[in-house]
C-alpha cells in the first residue's frame, strides 16, 4: 500500500493553483469535446498527448486522466439530450436518458446522470487506489479462452437485450462481426471482403463507424420525423438538483453498477462500451419492473453512468500495474506514462509512488470538479432540445464530418461514416439494434484473435472453451442467458388486463 | 403467385430486408471458401449463425404475418414510408457531401458557415436573422475547439490557396 508520506506531498501538488487551474479548464474542454457526437477520450486523448511533453509526470497523467473522465461525462449529455452519444461509453444512456428528455425530464435526466458518474467515478477511483493490485491479478489469470467467451457473453447480453426482436439483435451482431472483419486478417494478413479497394485493406476505423451509426443515422431520422424540435414542449423542465438526489434512492443500483463498470475495467479489451450495456441489463434483469426499461426511468440513466465512470478508473489498474491497456483510452494513456520515462507495472508501484499518489489526489479532485463544472452547465447543454431541427441537425452533421476527417485527413473516412449513417438509419427503421452491431465491431478484434489463440493452445480442440474453469463459468451463463429468458417468459403468468 | 407472396406478406419491406441478408451472407461465405484457413473459419461461423437466426427471423415473420392477417389485425410494420420522407433522408446525404465539398473548397470557418446557411434555409428555416447568428456561434464554436483548442489538420480552403498563389 502507499504510504503516507507520498500523499501529502501529492496534494500539495495538485492543489497549486496552476494545476487546479489545469484541472478545471480541461474539465471544461473535456465535457465539451466529449457532449459533441462521436467524439470521445479516444480522439481527444492523442490530440492532448504532445501537450504533456514539457510538464512533470505527475500533472501530465492529471490531465490525460481528467480529459478521460471529462469526456466520457460530456458524452452522456449528448445520449440525454440528443440520443447521439458522445462515445460508445454512453450508448446505453441513451434507452432511458433520451425518453425522459422527451417527456420534459431532460434537467432531471442530467441530474441523475452527474450524480451517478460522481459516485460512479468516486467507487472507481476507490478501487484503483486499493483493489488494484488483487483485480489486477485475477485478469491475469485470463487466457484466450476466457477473452473469446467475454465477448460471446458481451454480445448475447447485447443482442438479447435489443429492443424489440431479439433474433434480429444476433443478426445485427452477426453483421457487426463481419464488417468488423473486412480488412486484413491479423492472423495470416490475407485481405477479407475488401473487393480490391486499399482503403477497405485497413479495415473500417472505428471512428467513422460511431459517428456514422449513431450520429448521421440520428440526423436522417430526425430529418424524416418532420418534428420541429427534439422536446415536444419545447421547454426542458425538471430541475437538475432532483437529478442530483434521485441516485440515492436507487443506492443499491448506484453500487452494483459501478462494481461491473470498475471489474470490466479491469479486463483488457472489455472497455465501458461493454460496462455500460452490461450494467444496464443487470439492472433491468434484477428490476420488478424490466418492461419499463428504454420508457425513461432513472435506473435506466443510474446503471450506464455509475458503470461507465467506474470502468474508466478501471481500465487503469491493468494499465498501470501490469502494463496491459485496459482499452484503446487506456493504451493512449499508457503512452503518456511512458514518453515521461516511466515503466508501467512494478516499477511504478515501487520507484514512482509519487507520481501514482499525486494522479490518484488528481483524480479525486477532478471528480468533484466535474460534478460542480457539470451540474453549472448542463442547463445551457439542455437548451440544444429546444434549438429548431432545421438548424440542429446541419450542425450534428458538420462536427460529424469535422471529427471524422480529423482523425486521419481521409476523404474515404468521411465516406465512410456517411455509409454508416444510411445503414444505421436503415436498421433503425427495420428494427435492427445498431448498438449490438457496434458491440459486435467493437468486440470482433479480441473476439477473432482470442478464438485462433484458443484453439491453438488446446490443440485444435474447441472444447477448451466449455472445460478450463473460468471459460466454462462464462460459458454456462451464456448458456443461460440464452435460454433462461424466454423460459421465463413462457411460464410467467400473464398480466390481468 | 404474386397474389400468393402478398398475401402472407412475403414481399414487405421487413420480409425482404430478411431476405436480403441471407442471400448477402450466403454469397459472403461463398466468398470466403477461397481464404486461408485460418482467416476464413471465424467469419464462416459468425455467418452461418447469421443464416440460421435470419432463416429463423423469416419464419417467425411469417407466422406473425398468417395470424394477424387470420384475424384481421393491422400491423403498422407493414405500411409504406411515404416518397416525400424518404427524399428528405437523401437530401440530408447530399447535404453531408456538400458540406465536404464546402469545406475542401472554403477552408474550415467559411465553410461551414455557408453550410449551416443553405442547409438551413432549404431544409425551410426562414428566419433569416437567427439562421444567420446561430450559423455564426456555431461556425465561431466549430472554429475555436478544432483549429484553436485540438489544433486539428483541416483544409485551409482550396479558393485561398489558389488566391494565394
Amino acid at each position: 500500500m502507499y504510504s503516507l508520506e507520498t500523499w501529502i506531498p501529492a496534494a500539495g501538488i495538485v492543489f497549486q493553483w496552476q494545476n487546479m487551474a489545469m484541472v478545471f479548464g480541461v474539465s471544461l474542454i473535456g465535457l465539451t469535446i466529449g457532449f459533441l457526437p462521436g467524439i470521445g477520450p479516444l480522439t481527444a486523448l492523442p490530440l492532448f498527448l504532445p501537450i504533456t511533453y514539457g510538464m512533470q509526470p505527475g500533472p501530465a497523467l492529471i490531465l490525460l486522466a481528467v480529459l478521460y473522465m471529462s469526456t466520457t461525462y460530456g458524452g452522456s449529455l449528448s445520449a440525454i439530450l440528443l440520443n447521439t452519444p458522445g462515445t460508445a461509453a454512453s450508448a446505453a444512456t441513451c434507452l432511458d436518458g433520451y425518453p425522459m428528455a422527451k417527456q420534459g425530464k431532460g434537467g432531471v435526466a442530467i441530474g441523475i446522470s452527474m450524480m451517478s458518474s460522481f459516485v460512479g467515478g468516486f467507487i472507481g477511483i476507490a478501487g484503483l487506489i486499493f483493489l488494484s493490485p488483487v483485480i489486477a491479478d485475477f485478469a491475469l489469470k485470463f487466457q484466450p479462452a476466457e477473452y473469446f467467451m467475454l465477448a460471446v457473453l458481451g454480445l448475447v447480453l447485447i443482442a438479447a437485450s435489443a429492443k424489440g426482436s431479439v433474433l434480429k439483435g444476433f443478426i445485427a451482431g452477426g453483421f457487426g462481426f463481419i464488417v468488423s472483419s473486412i480488412g486484413m486478417d491479423m492472423m495470416t494478413g490475407y485481405s477479407r471482403f475488401t473487393f480490391g479497394s486499399i482503403y477497405l485493406k485497413g479495415g473500417i476505423p472505428l471512428v467513422p463507424m460511431i459517428i456514422g451509426l449513431f450520429a448521421f443515422s440520428e440526423v436522417f431520422s430526425l430529418i424524416e420525423s418532420g418534428d420541429r424540435t427534439i422536446s415536444e414542449k419545447g421547454e426542458l423542465s425538471g430541475r437538475i438538483i432532483d437529478g442530483l438526489k434521485t441516485p440515492f434512492r436507487y443506492l443499491k443500483t448506484v453500487v452494483r453498477s459501478s462494481l461491473i463498470g470498475l471489474g470490466i475495467g479491469t479486463i483488457p479489451g472489455e472497455g465501458a462500451a461493454v460496462a455500460n450495456f452490461t450494467a444496464y441489463l443487470a439492472e433491468a434483469r434484477a428490476s420488478k419492473r424490466p418492461e419499463d426499461f428504454g420508457t425513461g426511468i432513472p435506473e435506466g440513466v443510474i446503471a450506464p453512468e455509475a458503470s461507465n465512470n467506474a470502468c474508466v478508473a478501471g481500465a487503469l489498474i491493468p494499465t498501470l500495474t501490469l502494463g496491459i491497456p485496459g482499452g484503446g483510452v487506456a493504451a493512449v494513456f499508457m503512452g503518456g506514462i511512458m514518453i515521461h520515462g516511466l515503466n508501467p507495472g512494478f516499477e511504478l508501484f515501487t520507484r514512482h509512488q509519487d507520481v501514482l499518489t499525486t494522479l490518484f489526489v488528481g483524480l479525486i479532485v477532478a471528480n468533484f470538479l466535474l460534478l460542480i463544472c457539470g451540474t453549472i452547465l448542463s442547463p445551457y447543454a439542455a437548451k440544444v432540445t429546444v434549438i429548431p431541427i432545421n438548424i440542429l441537425a446541419p450542425t450534428i452533421v458538420a462536427l460529424g464530418v469535422i471529427s471524422t476527417y480529423i482523425m486521419r485527413s481521409q476523404v474515404l473516412d468521411v465516406v465512410a461514416a456517411i455509409a454508416a449513417g444510411i445503414v444505421g438509419y436503415l436498421m433503425k427503421k427495420y428494427g435492427y439494434s445498431t448498438v449490438a452491431f457496434l458491440v459486435a465491431f467493437i468486440l470482433s478484434p479480441i473476439a477473432e484473435k482470442s478464438f485462433y489463440q484458443a484453439v491453438l493452445l488446446a490443440d485444435g480442440s474447441y472444447w477448451t472453451f466449455a472445460l478450463r474453469p473460468i471459460s466454462g463459468t462464462l460459458f454456462l451463463v451464456t448458456i443461460l442467458a440464452l435460454i433462461l429468458p424466454p423460459i421465463m417468459k413462457k411460464f410467467r403468468k400473464p398480466e390481468p388486463a | 403467385m404474386v397474389r400468393y407472396l402478398q398475401r402472407y406478406h412475403l414481399l414487405s419491406a421487413l420480409f425482404l430486408t430478411d431476405l436480403g441478408l441471407l442471400l448477402l451472407s450466403i454469397f459472403l461465405f461463398v466468398l470466403a471458401a477461397d481464404y486461408p484457413d485460418m482467416a476464413r473459419t471465424f467469419p464462416r461461423l459468425v455467418l452461418v449463425m447469421i443464416m440460421v437466426v435470419t432463416l429463423l427471423d423469416m419464419i417467425s415473420f411469417m407466422r406473425d404475418a398468417k395470424a394477424k392477417t387470420s384475424s384481421g389485425e393491422k400491423n403498422k410494420d407493414f405500411d409504406a414510408v411515404s416518397p416525400r420522407q424518404q427524399l428528405k433522408v437523401f437530401y440530408m446525404v447530399a447535404l453531408i457531401f456538400i458540406f465536404f465539398l464546402f469545406m475542401l473548397l472554403f477552408g474550415l470557418a467559411l465553410g461551414t458557415f455557408l453550410f449551416l446557411m443553405l442547409s438551413g434555409w432549404t431544409l425551410g428555416y426562414r428566419r433569416l436573422k437567427v439562421l444567420i447568428l446561430s450559423s455564426v456561434i456555431i461556425t465561431a464554436f466549430v472554429y475555436i475547439i478544432f483549429r484553436v483548442i485540438m489544433k486539428s489538420f483541416l483544409p485551409e480552403g482550396l479558393i485561398f490557396t489558389l488566391m494565394g498563389g
